[in-house]
Formats: structure tokens, C-alpha cells, sequence
């Protein structure tokens, strides 16, 4: 087999976005098991990358149930870039987008903090949200009490402030 | 002659003993340098995005040697490299000076197709033939030789015509690239794969290595895995001793991924490879 060949095939072979999954006779009969670690492998770092750029979401849902989310998102999700960050703005859209998470109140702003703070978006430094919300993160973040009183029809604005390589977030009510 | 084979290796004294990697909870307090790791390796695809890291990074620079690490090179892959990529590791070598750059003997990336993992290569002739072409490429557009690490691997394809020591014997003829030799990794090897540890005390070509990569991995379902998530293990730290005592003090740094300890406690292992060494 050429070598193209070889490295198509085993590429097919561990991506989880394709759902026949056999083993193939490219590989030695002793290791060819051994390449289920390598979906293993891509699913933890994907979870490791959106934890780390969604710390509160991630809380919000727990830890099961993020994972669960990070899992599906990979199944339709094409893998187009070599930096794991890009996997960011797509993951967002698609808890957005998600039925069964329509019902969590306060998600999608909770989402948008967690992107904000972890700069994904470089363009947005600004975010017009519901009064509390900036204290719910932060208490998702800190683990602490949940229960923060959360008022659309109030309005604050948080703004990512960055100073000397230091960032902070500061809410403005309007 | 190939282009690259001309080229002089930087040698940097700097560059000695035990270092560690950086990872970003340790940030500040490496910038503060209070705990004196003589250098750092900083992996290049964790400065791909933008973001205040890249001035702690030169913040950090100040105080501390650094060498460069890749993931992305893609070496044994079959799409073109990367230009953005290479681009991206040349920029990173302009702003803050790192000794050498390294990168993997394997492959990540087919069509577009992104697995975020160390692939590893068959090593047939048409695959040498291509690694080599591409190691080439990558060294004549950064104009400096590599550093190339040997991975774990997890699988072995049919169809090979070198064993790994062959492979990256011929590698290093042919491109005149240097080595980055992971004692980890060929521990993982011969766990998995049955590869003897010894074939490479006395076969690989030791006077091209120029850096060591200690880390601990762990038995996950009968299969050794190279998490990074652990103290680096004693017989690991053994064959490294043994390359010291027999090829001279080549440098290493301790990887870590999972798990991160502290950088107090990450750099009491650091200490107790250095002081075992002794």
C-alpha cells in the first residue's frame, strides 16, 4: 500500500466524527486494538481545552454532563484546525443551539463570560448581560453559593480590562 | 548535498541540567524566578493564540534560557507543512530567542483532518523518503537544524521496512537533524510494543542527541500510556542515568500535563533527578 494510503486509512481509523470504527489490517494483528487510545486521547484534550475556556459552563453543567456535550459536539464537529483554541467559538454555538439546554436559565450568558475571560474572542471586549450574572460566574468559578439573585430586567455591562498582562473583568450597571 | 546538512548546531552552555516545561499555572511565579529552574522548554502551539501570554513569556525570557517545542509540524504527514505554522515557530525564534526547536518524528494532521495526537509513521521507504524531504523543508525555512523526538506509539503497521533505530539513523544522515531522545517514550515502547530498550543503548545514534524528555506515564487498561501525568518513574530515571554516565551530561527537563503539581513540588522532583545524577 502506498504510504498516502496508509496514513488515510489509519486517519479514518481514529476519527470520531466517522461511526465504522473496525480495525484494519494496515496494522500489526497485536496492536491494532491499541488505537481506540488515540479517540481516547483526542476526546480528553478537546474536554481539557473547553474546560479551560469554559470553567463556568463546565460547573454549571458538570462534569459528566460537559463531558457528555464535548463528546456529541466532536461527533459533527470537523477537527479543520491545528490550534485546539478554534474549537471555542464552535463549541459555544452548539451549547447555544441545543434544546435541552434551553431550559438552563442564565446559560448562554454564562457562556459568553466564559469566552470573554478566556479571550477566545479577541475582537469583543464588552458584554451588555442580566444584572447578577457577573456574580453567578464568579461564584461558578469559585465553587461557591449558586444561588445569586439574576434580573433581566436589569442590565449591566461587563468589559474585559487588561493591564500590565493582567486581566480583570468590571461591570458597569446601565 | 542537502542545504541543511551545512548547517552548524547552536550549542548554548545555558542549556545544562535539569530543566522543566512551562505550563501556564506557573506563569507568575516562574517570571519571579524565585526558585531558580535553570531553563524552560516552551511548547509553540500554546503562543498560537493571542493573549497576554506572549509578554509574560518575554517577561520570563529575561531571567531564563529557553528551548522550543513543537507539536504541529505535522514531519510525517502528507498534506504540505504548514506555512503558517513554520511561519508561527519562526516568529516565536525571532521575539524570544530560544536555543534550539524541536518537534516529533510523527504525523498529526491528513487533509485538513486535525487528531491533536502523535501519530506515528510507517516506516516504509516511501515514508523515509518523505520525512526526510519534509525535515529538510522545515530546517531550510527556519534556517537551523532540528531537534526530532522519538514518540511513544501505541500500534505498529504491517507494512515497514526500517525498526524505529533504522528510521531515525537514516533521518539523521539524511537531513543532518540532531535528536530529542524520550526515555519515557521507548519505556512506554517496549511495555507496549515488545521494542528492547537496549537495541537503542547500543544502536541509536547518540552523539546526535542533544536533549532528554523525562515524564511518567501510567497502565491504563493494560495498555501504558504517556500521560505526563505522574512523577517520572524510577526505571525511567535509570536509563536516563545510564545515558549520562556513558554519553556524557546531555540535558533533560521533566514533562507534566496531567496532574500538575505545585512548582514547588514539581521542582523537588527536578531537584531529585539532579541530585541522583550525581
Amino acid at each position: 500500500m502506498k504510504y498516502k494510503d496508509l496514513i488515510e486509512t489509519f486517519s479514518q481509523t481514529i476519527d470520531p466524527s466517522q461511526t465504522n470504527h473496525e480495525l484494519h489490517p494496515i496494522l500489526s494483528t497485536k496492536t491494532a486494538k491499541n488505537s481506540k487510545v488515540y479517540q481516547k486521547h483526542l476526546v480528553y484534550r478537546v474536554i481539557e481545552a473547553l474546560k479551560k475556556d469554559f470553567p463556568a459552563t463546565a460547573v454549571l453543567l458538570e462534569e459528566r454532563n460537559f463531558q457528555f456535550f464535548v463528546f456529541q459536539f466532536l461527533k459533527n464537529q470537523p477537527l479543520e484546525s491545528g490550534n485546539i483554541d478554534d474549537l471555542s467559538l464552535p463549541f459555544k454555538s452548539f451549547l447555544e443551539a441545543r434544546e435541552a439546554l434551553k431550559e438552563i436559565v442564565w446559560l448562554k450568558d454564562i457562556l459568553s463570560l466564559d469566552f470573554l475571560w478566556s479571550r477566545a474572542n479577541t475582537q469583543q471586549q464588552s458584554l451588555i448581560l442580566a444584572a447578577g450574572a457577573l456574580q453567578l460566574w464568579q461564584n461558578l468559578i469559585d465553587k461557591d453559593e449558586l444561588v445569586v439573585p439574576v434580573r433581566s430586567e436589569q442590565k449591566e455591562m461587563v468589559s474585559l480590562i487588561e493591564e500590565d498582562g493582567e486581566s480583570y473583568l468590571s461591570k458597569t450597571p446601565l | 548535498m542537502p542545504q541543511s546538512l551545512n548547517r552548524e548546531f547552536k550549542t548554548d552552555s545555558q542549556i545544562k541540567g535539569v530543566g522543566l516545561g512551562l505550563r501556564f499555572v506557573h506563569f507568575d511565579e516562574l517570571i519571579a524566578n524565585q526558585l531558580r529552574i535553570p531553563w524552560l522548554e516552551v511548547i509553540a502551539d500554546d503562543f498560537l493564540s493571542i493573549g497576554p501570554h506572549h509578554e509574560k513569556l518575554l517577561q520570563l525570557r529575561a531571567n531564563t534560557p529557553i528551548v522550543l517545542h513543537g507539536i504541529g509540524l505535522n514531519l510525517g504527514g502528507v498534506t504540505p507543512l504548514d506555512k503558517k505554522y513554520l511561519q508561527h515557530l519562526q516568529d516565536m525564534k525571532e521575539k524570544f530567542q530560544p536555543t534550539w526547536i524541536s518537534d516529533h518524528l510523527c504525523w498529526s494532521m491528513h487533509e485538513g483532518r486535525y487528531h491533536h495526537d502523535l501519530l506515528p509513521i510507517p516506516r516504509t521507504k516511501e515514508g523515509l523518503i518523505n520525512v526526510v524531504a519534509r525535515i529538510q523543508q522545515a530546517q531550510d525555512f527556519l534556517q537551523e537544524p532540528l531537534l526530532i523526538e522519538n514518540i511513544t506509539a501505541y500500534v505498529e503497521f504491517k507494512e515497514q521496512d526500517f525498526d524505529e533505530i533504522e528510521f531515525i539513523t537514516e533521518i539523521t544522515q539524511q537531513t543532518g537533524c540532531f535528536l530529542l531522545f524520550d526515555v519515557n517514550n521507548i519505556f512506554m515502547n517496549e511495555k507496549n510494543l515488545g521494542l528492547s530498550v537496549e537495541e537503542y543503548f547500543k544502536k541509536l545514534p547518540w552523539d546526535k542527541v542533544r536533549q532528554v524528555h523525562l515524564a511518567g506515564g501510567e497502565n491504563i487498561d493494560d495498555l501504558w500510556v504517556d500521560t505526563h501525568g505522574s512523577p517520572v518513574a524510577e526505571e525511567t530515571l535509570s536509563y536516563y542515568k545510564r545515558v549520562i554516565s556513558k554519553y556524557g551530561p546531555i540535558p533533560a527537563m521533566i514533562e507534566r500535563d496531567m496532574n500538575i503539581p505545585s512548582l514547588e513540588v514539581l521542582n523537588k522532583e527536578r531537584l531529585y533527578v539532579e541530585e541522583s545524577l550525581r
